[in-house]
């Protein structure tokens, strides 16, 4: 057997150039393949970039950050999202879904613009608040046995569930909240006088939106709800 | 006729005039002190660099996300008497229990003065015990007005707390109950009691450091 030295290294140039050759092509096409990836990316965060959507966001961050920064509960109207959350230290700790008819829409829409205002005011404070119609939720025989027990006043222990009450905010904004259950008015009187008032209001602008909700959530938004407490807006868009 | 208008209509719409403007003084809701947090003067512009811009949006973005809890949390709703043990976008359990009754107790010889409230704020689980014995306090004895015992090994209670117990600090905790007829109702000295099913469910869960929001 000889070893021909020269026929080998022909064979090797014969099979090393093609093999190069394709090495280099491979590199040349995935070196456009990847300009044009980042041309793509760059254009789509150039259609990304919304500046006037990022201070929204901006600001609507600043806010909740600095509400955040309290011990404050702080109620949530996020209409991006249509969902009613009550906020503590940041964290969600109640919601509820907001779900309006197709015919409430302009009123919704109408409520997010009057709330915004000429300044775009993403918080205001809740100015009052009017309970309608409640029922008890545990009957006050059993209450004043169970607090002559716990030697505590009965009154202290009931619930009020809510049929129906408003959350009020100025500039005639309010949100009904209504549930299924059929209470008692807490006062005639009292419910007529408000309901005068905001019929006089009317002609003056008034928003009102109405929420069907669960009562055990009532409830809780009822309760939870005190004149002074921070109302944040997501607004729709 | 003209002294009719003048004596009868005139005063009549003085009347009514008046009523209605009373009436919307009354409706009016009263002026609520607006914080700085209502206006605009503490915010700060997004920098014009676009760049600049969007370094500041992540880095808001992640201020923002140091305050939410990120997984698990537990809510106490003392208003409903609910515990939920939660993530910000599902309910792992939606529990009745009885929270702070809101009720005084003054010490007639000592002047010593509780008020039995669930504390409201931000916690965190730091303890969890399982056959939890519960050591009397002074207010326990006052209010049965019964004697407070010299011995202290006559102030534990081995059936009161149920069969688990998770501490939320300053001598609070979430705890089983020998009372679940009372769920629902704010009955407890401050503790929250929950149904035996929920308070096992909850004890295997829940981490030692998992937050606790109460509102």
């Amino acid at each position: 057997m000889s070893f021909d030295g020269g026929k080998f290294g022909l064979r090797l140039r014969r099979l090393f150039l093609p093999a190069v050759f394709l090495m280099l092509c491979t590199v040349t096409i995935s070196c456009n393949q990847k300009k044009e990836e980042t041309s793509q990316a760059a254009t789509s965060s150039d259609k990304k970039w919304n500046r006037a959507s990022a201070e929204w966001d901006y600001r609507l961050m600043q806010t909740e950050l600095s509400l955040a920064k309290t011990l404050d509960l702080c109620l949530v109207l996020d209409l991006k999202h249509g969902k009613l959350k009550l906020k503590l230290k940041g964290a969600v700790v109640w919601n509820y879904p907001m779900n309006f008819s197709a015919s409430d829409s302009d009123k919704v829409s109408d409520f997010m613009h009057r709330f915004l205002g000429d300044n775009n005011r993403l918080v205001r404070p809740l100015a009052d608040k009017h309970l309608f119609a409640a029922e008890r939720k545990t009957p006050d025989s059993v209450l004043a046995i169970v607090g002559k027990a716990v030697n505590v006043n009965p009154e202290l222990l009931q619930r009020e569930l809510p049929e129906r009450f408003q959350l009020i905010w100025d500039d005639n904004m309010i949100l009904e909240v209504r549930t299924d259950i059929t209470g008692k008015p807490l006062s005639k009187l009292g419910n007529a006088v408000i309901e005068i008032g905001q019929a006089l209001k009317r002609p003056f602008g008034e928003t009102m939106i109405v929420l069907s909700m669960r009562v055990d959530d009532a409830l809780t938004l009822y309760r939870a709800a005190t004149p002074g407490m921070p109302t944040l807006i997501y607004p729709s868009y | 006729m003209r002294r009719w208008i003048l004596f009868v209509i005139v005063p009549l719409a003085v009347i009514l005039g008046g009523l209605v403007l009373a009436i919307m003084i009354l409706t009016s809701p009263p002026r609520i002190k607006e914080a700085a947090i209502y206006n605009d003067s503490t915010l700060t512009p997004l920098p014009q660099d676009r760049k600049a811009a969007q370094k500041e949006l992540q880095q808001m973005k992640a201020a923002l996300a140091k305050f939410r809890p990120g997984g698990r949390y537990i809510v106490i709703n003392t208003h409903a008497n609910k515990v939920v043990y939660r993530t910000e976008d599902s309910i792992i359990i939606d529990a009745t229990c009885s929270t702070g009754s809101g009720g005084q107790l003054t010490d007639s010889i000592t002047g010593r003065h509780w008020v039995f409230d669930t504390p409201r704020g931000v916690f965190k689980i730091d303890s969890k015990l399982k056959e939890p014995w519960w050591r009397k306090p002074d207010w326990a004895y006052i209010e049965e007005e019964e004697k407070i015992p010299r011995d202290e090994s006559e102030r534990y209670d081995p059936e009161m707390l149920g069969a688990y117990a998770v501490g939320f600090g300053d001598g609070y905790f979430i705890h089983g109950t020998i009372y679940e007829r009372l769920l629902g109702i704010s009955v407890t000295h401050g503790c929250v009691r929950l149904g035996s099913a929920d308070i096992e469910k909850l004890y295997k869960d829940v981490k030692m450091g998992t937050p606790v929001y109460v509102f």
